[in-house]
């Protein structure tokens, strides 16, 4: 269970911090203007925090607990995998089934695998307490996935790319 | 002259514009002429909404749904019958319309950019040039949109008539402003933000694509700055411009939202989204805020019944050359607003219908109509359906009636 729970800190963190989101943005009026603004960027960073950072954490606790290499790579890609199917729900009002999938596909589900590769390698090392090649790597191209899609003048260059796959596939 | 993605209230001389921008040379061109305070776009999205200048048509009807879909060749644009009337026509700026650059009829000049996927690029954009892809090192987008504007108005036959549409890419994302303007807002106060935006929401879905995800008070603020530098080059052309001879409207695709609704973008029927900013100055045309609900739809027919040129086949909008020259006073008392879904944007299809007091949306998704009173609530925030049930019932049987005449090609 703790195992399950480790693997999942970041698919948690995410859900209930998107549904703060969900239940409570655009309500300053409902919850006093200076607990909304304390609740929301928290739950708004709780987002980001569960897609692109807390599979390191995941990695360290599971590490610590002598977990086997499948249940880390559930943490590392549990995030990133609960907001692609938060993402896919939430469109699936208005975008047909084949869109919607593909919508959980986004350059953010891209960025956030990327992160949580990173913030992986990262975490091992720190484990390790010593860096190597391989995992130093392997956090370079992860951040660099996470620069080209999202960061890189906004993520427009990706965006398009994005689009052109979705004109090839549904145009 | 068209805009990207500026606010109707995003001009200084605008009401309500915020008392840290100033922008004199659009506010120049306002004290000349007509500030017409209730000017909305149709669709409030960039490929829609320009094809809808050009043709004078809905969505529905032109066929440019979204960013996605693409401009049929076969649509009469303005210029054709501007260029029947003897007019000599430019096109220079934004296209972005899907579909691939036309080969475009009626005009003598057509200089746009595909950079980007038709946005450009603020700086160093290449320009297809007379169907040429040019280089443009060294260049400031506006700035240099501006230089070929200046150098056809310059060059062409002094003795024909001519109609520039000179459509900047500016204010639009990246929000970046030229290089002396870079900072000069990074003190200004911003507490007026609306009550419901708060910090990261720029990282929620149905904002992320918008590209502000650097936070909304930093991108606002670089908003602000483009902005400015659009004034700037919106002054070197009012210059050389004689208004006792040459009609100039001013306007844009869009508005945008920054915060309201937690909304950074458009698309959504809100008010920061639908109204854009419209003034019109030139021959007869008295300096007045005239307060009709003026369309983009209505751009097309004014400026051939200004030519006296022949009408666009199936246009929708209507001319308000009248009105403005105050010979006519009868004028349309509402209208529809239509936006369909557009990958991979957030924002459910919805239709609309504006009237002078009351906003009503429907949504083509489980979301919940909407009834605004615009009178006492212009910043949309609460939502009278319930307490307003017969009202509702009213206008969404006036959405379906006047959405059904538009659906058939019928004028507004």
């Amino acid at each position: 269970m703790r195992r399950l729970a480790a693997a999942l800190l970041p698919a948690l963190v995410f859900a209930l911090s998107d549904l703060v989101v969900t239940v409570w943005s655009g309500r300053p009026e409902a919850l006093g203007s200076p607990l909304y603004h304390l609740l929301l960027p928290a739950a708004a960073l709780g987002r980001f925090a569960g897609m692109f950072v807390l599979a390191g954490a995941a990695w360290w606790l599971l590490r610590r607990a002598g977990s086997a290499r499948g249940w880390r790579v559930l943490g590392v890609i549990s995030g990133p995998l609960a907001y692609s199917l938060s993402a896919m729900w939430h469109v699936s009002g208005y975008f047909p089934t084949g869109q919607a999938a593909y919508y959980g596909l986004n350059p953010l589900v891209v960025a956030a695998v990327g992160s949580s590769i990173a913030t992986a390698a990262v975490a091992e090392m720190l484990w390790r307490r010593r860096p190597a090649i391989g995992l130093l790597g392997l956090a370079a191209l992860g951040w660099a996935v996470l620069w080209a899609t999202v960061l890189w003048d906004g993520g427009v260059h990706w965006f398009y790319v994005y689009q052109q796959g979705f004109k090839a596939l549904f145009g | 002259m068209i805009t990207d993605d500026q606010r109707w209230d995003h001009f200084s001389a605008a009401p309500g514009c915020p008392d840290y921008l100033t922008t004199p040379n659009i506010d120049r061109l306002a004290m000349a002429g007509a500030r017409c305070d209730n000017a909305f776009v149709t669709t409030a999205l960039c490929s829609p909404s320009r094809a809808t200048f050009l043709t004078g048509k809905y969505a529905t009807r032109h066929g440019v749904r979204n960013n996605l879909t693409a401009w049929d060749p076969a649509q009469t644009t303005v210029f054709e019958p501007l260029m029947t009337a003897g007019y000599d026509c430019a096109f220079i700026g934004k296209w972005h319309m899907p579909g691939g650059v036309p080969d475009l009829r009626g005009v003598s000049r057509f200089i746009t950019f595909t950079a980007q996927g038709g946005q450009g690029q603020y700086v160093d954009c290449p320009l297809l040039i007379d169907g040429v892809m040019t280089p443009r090192p060294g260049t400031y987008i506006t700035e240099d949109l501006t230089d070929f504007a200046l150098d056809w108005l310059a060059q062409r036959p002094q003795d024909q008539p001519w109609c520039l549409y000179l459509a900047h890419k500016a204010v639009h994302h990246q929000f970046e402003p030229p290089a002396h303007l870079k900072g000069t807002m990074d003190n200004i106060d911003l507490s007026g933000l609306p009550p419901e935006a708060y910090a990261f929401m720029t990282t929620l879905d149905r904002n992320v694509w918008e590209g502000t995800v650097t936070g909304l008070q930093r991108e606002y603020r670089r908003y602000l700055e483009t902005l400015l530098g659009l004034d700037e080059q919106i002054g070197r052309l009012l210059d050389n411009i004689d208004l006792s001879n040459t009609y100039v409207i001013f306007t844009s695709d869009n508005g945008y939202s920054w915060g309201e609704h937690v909304i950074t973008g458009k698309r959504w029927a809100y008010e920061e989204n639908t109204r854009v900013p419209m003034i019109v100055a030139g021959p007869g045309i008295s300096p007045s805020h005239p307060s009709q609900l003026l369309l983009n739809a209505d751009v097309a027919p004014t400026l051939l019944e200004w030519a006296g040129a022949g009408a666009l086949p199936e246009a929708q909008g209507r001319s308000f050359a009248g009105l403005l020259a105050q010979e006519s006073s009868q004028w349309r008392q509402d209208f529809v607003y239509e936006y369909f879904v557009d990958f991979p944007y957030n924002v459910p299809a919805m239709q609309a219908l504006r009237t002078d007091q009351w906003l009503w949306i429907e949504f083509d998704s489980d979301d919940d109509p909407q009834l605004y009173d615009i009178g006492d609530d212009p910043h949309t925030r609460h939502d009278l359906r319930s307490s307003q049930p017969q009202e509702a019932r009213v206008l969404a049987a006036r959405l379906a009636e006047l959405g059904a005449v538009i659906r058939s090609g019928g004028q507004v």
